[in-house]
């Protein structure tokens, strides 16, 4: 893989010899990450960067000086990020700039005070930057103001305009994930709004919070062909050595899922077969507490699974945080209470475990024994109100005497790990340490899609791994086609166009 | 006077603005009354109620003094909230 990150502060300076294994200028790609001030540019810095850089805080000039991190680094060949300040009294900035016959020459000379005149020192030292390092700008928008009321684009634009870079309008702060409050009418309105800026090459949607490593690629390719001369090469090395990280960490996760699936597929847990008299409900007591054990038994390992394989997805994705947390300290409080789970206990569930497979977590580990009454939770959306109940048997005894989950059981998980899935990849590591939030409807009717497009596939792993009880590594290959598949066919619904030939398993 | 909540408020930008208001009041009356109203439409339903409520102080602080009351207003029927219920 790549290396990733290194950094060095202001001065604009070419990377100093032994800081990399790069030999000159035309190898290292630079964008220069600007906007109007607290837009969010530390905060999307840090997403790409999959490291906390910065401080983020929500005010304006928080960032004073620019500060180089490396975005990615391969065979000599480097792309940088600039975290700039940002630009501050762009109207009146313009207004004093227009007087000049050179502004911009006349503004990088002037001498402004760094407390005092803060809003101009923050614009020079971001100007300073594009002029004299960028590549390209990514110039980072607000996209909650609408177009017309952020009156201080059209100065801003201006003002980059005179220096020439070619700007790559970035659109932050769009909302939940691809959610609906983003819409497309939003991004025609932002398109035709930047149209008068000819500086302006493309505007792109990519949330600092939410954005997912598919929209990161399509990034990259709107900037290939804002790339001149000997940078065109250099860029198609990074662009390549971008692509494969990401591709590696859909394969990480693919891996992770499947492992986790077709461990669920071989789990079971020995019970006795039972006496012809319990068989026709006499004296069963002893077999049901056997049974609910059994279940309890089946139901933590999963539980433990899926916290765990959930954990690697947010490590894999370079997130900070865990799963799982509060939900194991609630766990620990009421797993006195096998059965009866009361209304109040699903309140505070419900209220630590905001996403999918919290949901699933929780249900396991509190009410794991409730699963005796044949319910199952299938909540995938926070709040008592939104678990829903699926009435069906969540376990199946096999001819062996095993007790294993069942068809529509599994189902449910594989429902999940995709919801789960979303989740992590979606997550910016700007957004700060990991933490499940109710997921977008439309991420839910992709994933119901995504599972009728393959039900034949997934009842066959569970048929394979239940009923016929197929060899675990053969199942893991088999899980592993059918989870990539999946995978693979969800991003595409919700990234239509993507090429998703290189990252098919 | 209104502003979008989503707008960062500038010392330089919102408060001299507010504050050049205020000084024109002044002029005709002794003691003048100014409220800032935040239309946070465009927020609701992005941000978290943590974060509003931040950013709802950041205006609070920004126009101290100046201003006697900091509202915070959202639409009701915003084409947002249908499309979020649709």
């Amino acid at each position: 893989m790549p290396s990733l990150l290194s950094r060095f502060k202001a001065s604009n300076s070419p990377p100093d010899a032994g800081e990399s294994g790069v030999r000159d200028a035309s190898d290292i790609i630079t964008l220069s990450l600007v906007s109007h001030t607290n837009a969010g540019k530390t905060t999307l810095a840090r997403t790409l960067l999959r490291q906390d850089v910065g401080e983020v805080r929500d005010a304006a000039h928080v960032t004073l000086i620019n500060e180089s991190f490396t975005l990615i680094e391969t065979g000599g060949f480097m792309m940088r990020l600039w975290d700039t300040p940002g630009f501050g009294d762009s109207a009146r900035l313009m207004k004093r700039l227009k007087r000049e016959r050179n502004p911009v020459v006349w503004f990088l000379s002037q001498t402004w005070d760094r407390i005092t005149d803060r809003p101009l020192w923050c614009s020079q030292q971001a100007l300073k930057n594009v002029r004299e390092d960028a590549d390209v700008v990514l110039y980072l928008v607000n996209a909650a103001e609408p177009p017309e009321a952020a009156g201080y684009i059209g100065p801003e634009m201006e003002i980059l305009t005179w220096v020439g870079k070619p700007v790559v309008v970035l659109l932050n702060q769009t909302g939940p994930a691809g959610g609906s409050l983003f819409d497309a009418t939003e991004l025609d309105a932002w398109r035709s709004h930047l149209k008068q800026f000819e500086i302006v090459r493309a505007v792109l949607t990519l949330d600092a919070f939410a954005r997912c490593w598919v929209q990161e690629d399509t990034l990259m390719e709107a900037l290939t062909p804002l790339m001149e001369g000997s940078k065109i090469p250099t860029f198609q090395h990074v662009k390549r050595a971008w692509a494969e990280r990401n591709v590696d960490v859909f394969r990480d996760s693919v891996r992770l899922i499947s492992e986790q699936l077709t461990a669920a597929l071989v789990d079971g847990v020995e019970v006795r077969a039972e006496t012809l008299l319990e068989r026709v409900g006499w004296q069963r007591e002893e077999l049901n507490r056997e049974y609910n054990e059994a279940r309890q038994k089946l139901a933590e390992g999963l539980a433990d699974r899926v916290e765990q394989a959930t954990n690697k997805l947010i490590e894999a994705h370079g997130l900070k945080g865990a799963a799982g947390n509060a939900l194991s300290q609630v766990a620990r409080e009421h797993f006195h209470q096998p059965q009866g789970v009361s209304e109040s206990i699903w309140g505070v569930v419900g209220s630590f475990a905001g996403g999918a497979m919290g949901g699933l977590i929780a249900d396991l580990k509190l009410g794991g024994m409730t699963f005796g009454g044949g319910a199952l939770i299938g909540g995938i959306a926070s709040g008592i109100g939104a678990y829903a109940l699926i009435r069906s048997y969540n376990l199946v005894r096999g001819s062996d005497q095993r007790l294993r989950w069942s068809r529509e059981h599994f189902r449910e998980q594989v429902r999940l790990s995709l919801l789960t899935y979303l989740a992590v990849c979606h997550f910016g590591r700007g957004r700060g340490e990991w933490e499940e939030s109710e997921q977008p409807e439309h991420w839910r009717e992709a994933v119901d899609a995504v599972m009728e497009e393959f039900a034949d596939d997934v009842d066959r792993l569970w048929k394979n791994g239940v009923q016929k009880e197929t060899a675990p590594s053969s199942l893991y290959r088999e899980t592993h086609q059918v989870a990539g598949e999946c995978m693979t066919a969800l991003l595409e619904r919700l990234y239509p166009g993507v090429d998703a030939s290189s990252w098919r398993v | 006077m209104l502003f979008n909540m989503a707008t960062t408020p500038e010392d330089e930008v919102q408060r001299r603005l507010v504050s050049d208001v205020r000084q024109r009041l002044l002029t005709k009356h002794p003691e003048p009354e100014l409220i800032v109203l935040l239309d946070g439409t465009s927020l609701a339903g992005r941000w978290s109620p943590e974060k509003m409520a931040g950013r709802e102080q950041l205006w609070a602080r920004m126009v101290e003094g100046l201003a006697s009351e900091v509202i915070v207003a959202v639409r009701k029927e915003s084409a947002r909230d249908r499309a979020h219920s649709s």
